[in-house]
């Protein structure tokens, strides 16, 4: 899968939702040792796994 | 080698901005490279346009008033400087920046630089000829002055050297004189010679003063221009500023003239020119002090305050004053008069810009606050 | 009456269940958050029957939950005013009966019974009438018409429905029964006399009024949900009755 040319802000949050929602119990989706969930976001966020991307055309249409 | 036809696309395909994209082009014409060096180049220059770009969400404003608000914490709070020549003075420093963002509609000081048609320009006496044309001439510039109280009498002595000098005659004088002040005008061995309407003392005084303010000749705001050698052009600097008038005149270089007062090039040359002249003039007040600010925090300056189609000042009855928040009015300035008006006509809030919500606690539209996420679908993330 | 939606709403999916199938998830959500919810519009969402459209899941700043827009189809039944229904007596107390009107239950007071006295019989539980005897107890079947509607969106439990019976057409299946019976016992004699004697235009006008009323009750039963979706409405009904 071909990572997505994100901001240094949309990079932020994703991997802090991603974080967050893997603290609270998602599944996880790449093999790790690591028991810290940012850790994981971020290895998931270099794989480029992350269930999550980004609205970007709210403006025009708000 | 020249570039192929095809390499020109390539070059204009990568969504630069014309200058680049020329300066790109100058570069690469007539020099050997094979196809792998072209791609390297072009790749490079375009990734570093592409670094040296804004991201999106980037809290630009607060960005620029910090770069622009800090050297201006070093600059002289009052500076009176001789622009290079005696005599004109031009306000510069921080009062002249205040000056720029307060959108003045006329600057303490104003003053214009006149640059001239290449045959003015490199021959002084031509040069001088149209200072001279400019300069609003007054009875003073010509002669003297007198009152005769046993006649009740004005007496004008007019110096012909300067007659000459200025390309006026006694009759121009005389002529303006009496459609100016309506009264008769004689000529007595070689003076002028007028008299009131009533033979008083004070009425005598009061048409002396009339006189002299008159302007028989030249723009009537511009006080005084001055010439000085530049390389090799003679160029005009002015104390005044008419930049309508001026620009009509025979030799004068309107591509190369520009006046200080902001407004003025809004009205005569619209408003595009107003935000090159803002940015300018600020660039130039800072530099004239030390200082370097990135152009491009001068130039969102600039373009706050001219993206109306009218120079607005950054404050009360500008920017900060047209908001359409009433919060963000009134954390600026008066509050309660803001939020009683508000009330009264029933205004609604959408806390869309930043002060608001900050104002009620909730997020900020810029940088991570102005990212929405949204969830992939299992089979979109799972091949 | 029971009528069937479409509706829109937003619910949350849990990080822990983002592992599971989508509409699944969704569906659970939509279970547990609208069925069983009151709405003074469109009544008691009795059954969400599933998931239509599911949007984009947000994710808002500082929560672990998705957030998915999504239409859905439900069932509702709203108790409408002057509505007639039939329902099966609940509980008996001194001040009345509690009938079941599809998800709630609605008062029916002894005043609102029948035109005769009513006494309540504590020992069998059972409100009797003081003259003609007749009777209403637990598990009795009756026809009532909604007179009061109250509800409380946020305590469900506290919505009230007042009902009566003192209308014609109204009362006691039984009741209504031995009256049809009556009624036709007494048309078929009319019949035969106004056929000799040609007289007495009430007593003709008199049973027309009455199988009308009582014809009527029924027919607003049956169509009642003709109201805003007819097609659907009409399968919703049956479907409640699956349901149950």
């Amino acid at each position: 899968m071909k990572a997505e040319k994100y901001t240094r802000y949309e990079r932020a949050r994703i991997v802090g939702a991603r974080a967050l929602q893997i603290f609270m119990g998602a599944p996880v989706y790449i093999k790790t040792e690591s028991i810290d969930p940012l850790e994981v976001a971020l290895e998931e966020m270099r794989l480029g796994v992350i269930p999550i991307t980004v609205k970007r055309d709210r403006r025009t249409s708000r | 080698m020249s570039l192929s036809e095809e390499q020109r696309e390539q070059i204009s395909g990568l969504g630069l901005p014309q200058s680049i994209q020329e300066a790109l082009l100058d570069g690469l014409e007539n020099e050997q490279f094979t196809k792998a060096q072209f791609d390297e180049v072009i790749g490079q220059v375009k990734s570093d346009y592409d670094h040296a770009g804004v991201e999106p969400c980037e809290a630009v404003g607060v960005i620029a008033a910090q770069s622009i608000g800090e050297p201006g914490t070093q600059m002289t709070m009052r500076t009176f400087h001789y622009a290079g020549v005696a005599e004109i003075n031009v306000t510069l420093g921080l009062p002249r920046l205040i000056e720029i963002v307060d959108a003045r509609k006329i600057p303490s000081t104003p003053t214009m630089t006149i640059r001239l048609e290449p045959d003015y320009a490199r021959d002084r006496d031509l040069a001088r000829e149209v200072a001279w044309a400019i300069e609003s001439t007054s009875i003073l510039h010509l002669g003297s002055i007198a009152t005769d109280l046993a006649e009740m009498n004005v007496l004008i002595e007019l110096n012909h050297e300067a007659l000459a000098q200025r390309k006026i005659t006694d009759e121009e004088v005389a002529e303006t004189l009496r459609s100016e002040t309506g009264l008769a005008v004689e000529m007595r061995d070689g003076m002028l010679v007028m008299a009131p309407e009533e033979p008083s003392y004070r009425e005598l005084l009061q048409l002396v003063e009339k006189i002299k303010r008159l302007s028989l000749k030249g723009i009537d705001g511009i006080k005084r221009v001055v010439i000085r050698k530049e390389g090799d052009e003679y160029v005009l600097y002015t104390e005044g500023s008419a930049l309508k008038e001026v620009l009509e005149f025979e030799g004068v270089d309107p591509a190369r003239t520009k006046t200080n007062n902001i407004n003025e090039i809004g009205e005569v040359l619209g408003i595009e020119a107003a935000r090159n002249a803002i940015i300018n003039e600020a660039t130039d007040t800072l530099r004239e002090q030390g200082l370097s600010v990135d152009v491009r925090h001068i130039m969102l300056v600039a373009d706050i305050m001219t993206c109306d189609g009218e120079v607005k000042q950054i404050g009360r009855h500008g920017v900060s004053g047209e908001k359409a928040s009433v919060l963000a009015r009134a954390a600026f300035e008066v509050t309660v008069n803001h939020i009683l008006d508000a009330a009264v006509r029933g205004d609604i809030d959408d806390l869309r810009g930043v002060t608001e919500n900050v104002i009620v606690g909730q997020p900020i539209q810029l940088g991570t606050g102005d990212v929405q996420l949204v969830a992939k679908r299992r089979d979109e993330v799972i091949q | 009456m029971y009528k069937r939606m479409k509706l829109q709403g937003v619910v949350s999916i849990p990080p822990d269940q983002l592992g599971n199938p989508l509409k699944e998830s969704v569906e659970i959500a939509l279970r547990n958050k609208y069925e069983a919810r009151v709405d003074k519009t469109l009544g008691e969402i009795v059954a969400v029957l599933g998931a239509d459209q599911i949007g984009e899941g947000h994710i808002l700043a500082g929560r672990g939950e998705v957030y998915y827009d999504v239409v859905f189809d439900a069932v509702a039944f709203k108790p409408e005013m002057q509505e007639v229904i039939e329902g099966e007596v609940v509980e008996i107390v001194k001040f009345g009966a509690f009938l079941s009107v599809g998800p709630f239950d609605g008062l029916l007071h002894v005043s609102q019974i029948t035109n005769e006295y009513i006494s309540y019989d504590e020992k069998n539980a059972r409100l009797v009438s003081k003259d003609s005897s007749r009777y209403l107890a637990e598990g009795d079947r009756v026809r009532a018409r909604i007179i009061a509607v109250s509800l409380n969106e946020k305590e469900p439990r506290s919505s009230k429905i007042g009902l009566t019976m003192r209308q014609t057409g109204l009362g006691k299946v039984e009741w209504l029964e031995a009256a049809r019976k009556a009624q036709e016992a007494e048309v078929a004699l009319v019949e035969k006399t106004s056929r000799s004697a040609g007289r007495d235009k009430k007593a003709q006008k008199a049973p027309e009024t009455v199988t009308d009323s009582a014809g009527q009750a029924l027919a607003e039963a049956k169509s009642a949900p003709a109201d805003p979706e007819p097609a659907k409405a009409s399968d919703s009904v049956e479907g409640i009755g699956e349901a149950e």
